[in-house]
């Protein structure tokens, strides 16, 4: 017999292998193989029907035939053997329209994107359900919202495909719920605690959740088979706070739940995030302004930040909503995770974020309501499906590619607009009208084939299940992914912001005012990649004016950048009638597409990766933090509406104590302040300071606190450094 | 009138140790004692100097072209620095492209260095911060520093001056009005270890310190602590500031032995180098608070 409470340290080995090491219990239903064989069948019987009523049929068979594995040590059973097909189905659906109705336009941006001078391509990969609508109506609830409207006369063929395909697949949906309550209940024989999961699994077969063991199963539950078998990932799981507080707080008032079972729910909830090891980990948010304007931190915040230390995990990633009531006391909680380690978090600033999604023509109680997507794009909760990560675009390639009358070295191919004679270009002004006229044309190629690829999403991607739960796409009888939320709109993600701010400056200097080389000139020297310029390319890091050290010259080219993008991509109509929307930031793309970017003249040699999100470029922000943000913050990021970010690196010792606690909000309070979108913090660790001793050039603003001052740790002998780092050892022991 | 000029090694922002709040530090060049532990070196020198690191330099020869003086040469085996043909003009570190050399001693007005002083005025605002003059010697360039600081009230930001106190009732009445935390080093009680440690006695330091307590400034005190140098006068200490009435607390700053590259880079002997002062341990830096707050004074930590 199982104790109901108190097993998770005993429990979390094995379940962290839930998902890795599945035990699928094999009389329970179809194994990968026959799944698949069913599949094939439901759409073969279904050819000639719409996409969407052949995806309804896949899933409901997924839903009721796949293998289930249980275990009655978690309270939130969600694994099922569904073997990715729905997702394999729909690939297969892409890549025949890559062959056949996309080939020509493919052709077209051949180039471009094969130099990665820019990309368009679907995105399935960003979305979240109205959580709202789960947590308030449950499935059944959801199926009597749908077959309400189904109900109403006068419907089109297309809304009756929309209406029985989406009850076919909540009525799955629940028919699963019960599977896995019958499944526990057995395996459990006469369990304790697989009762209470078993009971409160069927409850959700009848009705919305009643408590929040209810509420967070569905949660999970609901996560899964929109994430995993519909095949629109879901990167937010919303406002976990306010979500489940008004459960939280009933079920202690009632006495249903103390508040350490309550903790309890919430490890095991955390420590499926962490067994699952999602791409990127699984996002949710607290605080932020709620409906009325008041404060959304409660006591739940609290207790679910202090559950995430306490696990000690790298996923979940949680985002605060920043505004300008924010407690103090809960700002202090999670800087002093930050600090120690656990650093999960980004800030994401209420303030700008509302003013961004209403300049793309969001209503004001929608962009107050909105959820955080993947890392830090903002959608309108329930009403946007945003596709946040659609297209992207390299920017400093854009000013490389004037440079070589429009050649990318990579492909040896002509890109984008742009091929005039570099030494056409009598002034500066004139280059820097092409390289604005380069970006905007890259922009307009990754437009190009985000809309090619959205007028055909309804034969590729079909999403009942999410569908559902959005009130416009049950009204207007629609799939979200055809264009049924009352936002339809998908983003340009534009990167290497300081490369291009940089690189400007160099060419104003090196070109037009000193006259020391032609653009032609510096085209070849960068084409050779430096080779004999050696002394010109240190000139140009250690010497030249940098975006990030509040330079008032540099960081208005970047300033102007962004406007200019953004007055070129916000609100520009996408192909499911909807917007585009802008974002700036680099995640991994600047690996990969710093890989096929030649040397460019901010100083960066071939194949370097490029800047980071908002920052400097690696170690040009040589004045320090507080200069690097108001840098920043000179941009206007309510242009920014698919969201950006601040990367802030601090030594340990720059965070310690009272004056570094207090140093930290100070940073982050004038950051907000000064209308940044988004910040994350390091606070850094001896394995960082390792890093250092190798490749010191990249750890140039690396900042140490001796004792009562601080010192550039590449400054120091290799002795002293080894000397520091060992204190920094014994500081975390 | 004349304009002021001031001497400075350099300004640094995102200061937390130097005074409340998050800070701007400007460093002032010359300092008139000469600790033996001394971690800025730099700024011992009134007189503007070069450091050289060595361990940096990739051989570029930039500075050889740059140098009016031949100060600079790079043969077969790499660059050499003859700081006896060096007469500290700079030019050199101007055009260094590895930042192997550094320039201190650079000569500036007060108006020319306040946007930098003032930049994160918004910082200090939501810290409870500002600008702490420190060195070097502040008081050694009174009237730099006086103006520096009457300029930063004009705006209505806080200062701070880190000081020794060697020096003039004259210099330091000039500051007074303009600061207000006064950051001050107390090393030792005993006159002769004074001198013996610091090149100086410590009368008017003593002095100046309560001279300022009697004006109702508020003092906080910072005491290096080096075993087998000043470790045996936490005792005297503590019942000399026990006795100081507007005293904030106490800061105790460890030994650290980090600063020898420092020393190499300027030619300079660094004095303990020879002497295997130890590291305090923790326990031996609380033992040292305990003392102090025994005779109940404020020890801030962090």
């Amino acid at each position: 017999m199982h104790m109901i409470w108190g097993n998770f340290e005993k429990d979390r080995a094995d379940l962290s292998k839930q998902y890795s090491e599945p035990h699928w219990d094999t009389e329970s239903g179809l194994n990968a193989a026959d799944l698949r064989t069913a599949c094939l069948q439901v759409e073969e019987e279904t050819k000639g029907e719409s996409r969407l009523v052949t995806k309804s049929f896949i899933l409901d068979t997924v839903l009721r035939k796949a293998q289930l594995g249980v275990d009655t040590r978690d309270f939130f059973p969600d694994l099922l053997n569904h073997d990715r097909l729905p997702f394999r189905i729909r690939d297969r659906w892409l890549r025949d329209l890559r062959r056949n109705g996309l080939a020509d336009i493919l052709k077209e941006h051949e180039a471009e994107q094969a130099g990665l001078s820019y990309t368009g391509n679907t995105d399935f990969s960003h979305c979240s359900p109205d959580w709202d609508a789960i947590l308030q109506f449950g499935f059944t609830g959801l199926l009597a919202r749908v077959q309400a409207a189904h109900a109403r006369d006068g419907l089109t063929a297309e809304q009756e495909d929309f209406y029985t395909a989406t009850e076919r697949v909540l009525t799955a949906a629940i028919a699963l719920a019960g599977r896995i309550a019958d499944a526990v209940e057995a395996k459990g024989n006469g369990d304790e605690k697989a009762a209470l999961i078993a009971k409160s699994m069927r409850n959700l077969t009848v009705g919305a959740p009643q408590n929040i063991l209810e509420a967070m199963q569905l949660s999970m539950l609901y996560r899964m088979l929109q994430s995993a078998v519909e095949g629109a990932a879901i990167r937010s799981v919303g406002g976990l706070d306010r979500l489940f507080y008004p459960f939280y707080k009933r079920d202690i008032e009632n006495g249903t739940f103390t508040e350490a079972q309550i903790r309890e729910l919430f490890r095991y909830y955390f420590w499926k995030f962490y067994s699952m090891k999602v791409t990127a980990n699984m996002p949710f948010y607290l605080g932020g302004r709620l409906a009325d304007g008041s404060s959304g931190i409660n006591e739940l915040s609290y207790l679910i930040v202090e559950e995430y230390i306490a696990l000690d995990v790298d996923d979940p990633k949680i985002h605060i909503r920043w505004y300008d009531e924010i407690p103090e006391k809960f700002v202090s909680l999670v800087l002093t995770s930050i600090r120690n380690g656990r650093n999960s978090f980004v800030f994401v600033n209420d303030n700008v974020v509302e003013k961004a999604l209403m300049a793309i023509g969001e209503s004001p109680e929608d962009a107050r309501n909105y959820t955080v997507i993947g890392c830090y794009e903002p959608a309108a909760l329930g009403k946007e499906i945003p596709c946040t990560c659609a297209g992207r675009v390299n920017m400093v390639k854009a000013l490389l590619t004037v440079m070589t009358g429009g050649v990318d070295s990579y492909t040896g191919e002509k890109v984008g607009k742009v091929c005039a004679d570099p030494d056409s270009y009598a002034t500066f002004e004139a280059f820097y009208d092409a390289v604005k006229e380069q970006i905007g044309a890259f922009l307009d190629g990754s437009m190009d084939l985000v809309r090619a690829y959205e007028v055909n999403y309804p034969t590729i991607n079909q999403a009942p299940l999410l569908s559902s739960t959005f009130a416009e796409c049950v009204e207007r009888g629609k799939d979200a992914y055809a264009g049924g939320a009352k936002y339809n709109n998908s983003a340009i993600v534009a990167f290497s912001v300081a490369n291009v701010a940089d690189g400007l400056t160099a060419v104003k200097k090196l070109v037009f005012e000193e006259k020391r080389y032609t653009l032609s000139e510096l085209a070849d020297i960068l084409n050779r990649d430096w080779e004999g310029h050696e002394m010109l390319r240190r000139e140009i890091l250690q010497k030249f004016p940098k975006y990030g050290n509040g330079n008032r010259e540099v960081d208005r080219y970047a300033a102007e950048i962004v406007d200019f993008a953004g007055a070129h991509v916000n609100g520009q109509p996408n192909g499911r009638g909807g917007v585009f929307r802008l974002g700036l930031f680099s995640i991994d793309y600047r690996i990969t597409f710093g890989a096929r970017t030649g040397a460019t003249i901010d100083g960066r040699k071939n194949g370097e990766m490029l800047a980071k999100n908002m920052g400097a470029v690696t170690a040009m922000d040589k004045e320090g933090i507080t200069a690097l943000i108001k840098s920043v913050t000179t941009i206007d990021y309510t242009k920014v509406p698919d969201g950006t970010v601040l990367d802030v690196m601090l030594h340990s010792s720059a965070a310690e104590g009272e004056s570094g606690l207090c140093a930290m909000h100070a940073l982050l309070k004038t950051y907000m302040e000064c209308g940044g979108f988004a910040v994350q913090f390091n606070v850094l660790s001896p394995e960082v300071l390792y890093a250092a001793q190798k490749e010191p050039e990249k750890y140039a603003t690396l900042q140490v606190r001796l004792c009562g001052w601080n010192v550039y740790f590449t400054e120091l002998s290799k002795d002293e450094q080894d000397e520091l780092i060992k204190q920094c050892e014994n500081a975390s022991a | 009138m004349n304009k002021i000029i001031g001497s400075i090694v350099n300004i640094k922002r995102f200061e937390i140790h130097d005074g409340d709040g998050l800070r701007t530090t400007l460093f002032v060049k010359g300092c008139p004692l000469k600790c033996r532990w001394c971690h800025n070196p730099e700024s011992i020198s009134p007189r503007s100097e070069l450091g050289y690191y060595a361990h940096k330099c990739i051989g570029c020869g930039s500075c050889v072209a740059a140098c009016p003086h031949g100060a600079h040469t790079v043969d077969q085996n790499g660059h050499v620095f003859h700081r006896d043909r060096c007469k500290a003009c700079g030019k050199c570190a101007e055009v260094c492209m590895a930042d192997a050399l550094l320039f201190y001693g650079k000569r500036v007005t007060p108006e020319e260095i306040l946007p930098r002083l003032t930049a994160d005025v918004d910082f200090y605002k939501n810290s409870g911060g500002g600008v702490t003059i420190s060195g070097g010697e502040p008081l050694l360039q009174s009237e730099f520093c006086a103006e520096v600081l009457r300029l930063l009230k004009e705006q209505d930001i806080n200062t701070a001056v880190d000081t020794c106190l060697f020096a003039s009732r004259e210099q330091l009445d000039r500051v007074i009005p303009y600061t207000d935390t006064f950051l001050v080093d107390v090393k030792a009680i005993d006159a002769e270890l004074h001198h013996t440690l610091t090149g100086q006695y410590n009368t008017r330091i003593l002095e100046n310190i309560r001279y300022l307590d009697a004006l109702g400034k508020d003092i906080e005190v910072r005491i290096p602590y080096i075993p087998g140098q000043n470790s045996g006068e936490i005792e005297k200490i503590a019942e000399f500031l026990a006795t100081v009435q507007h005293l904030k607390g106490v800061r105790v700053l460890p030994y650290h032995n980090l600063s020898g590259t420092k020393y190499a880079s300027l030619d300079m002997v660094y004095p303990l180098a020879s002497e295997n002062t130890p590291i305090p341990t923790k326990e031996e830096t609380e033992a040292a608070c305990d003392r102090l707050r025994a005779h109940g004074i404020k020890v801030l930590t962090k």
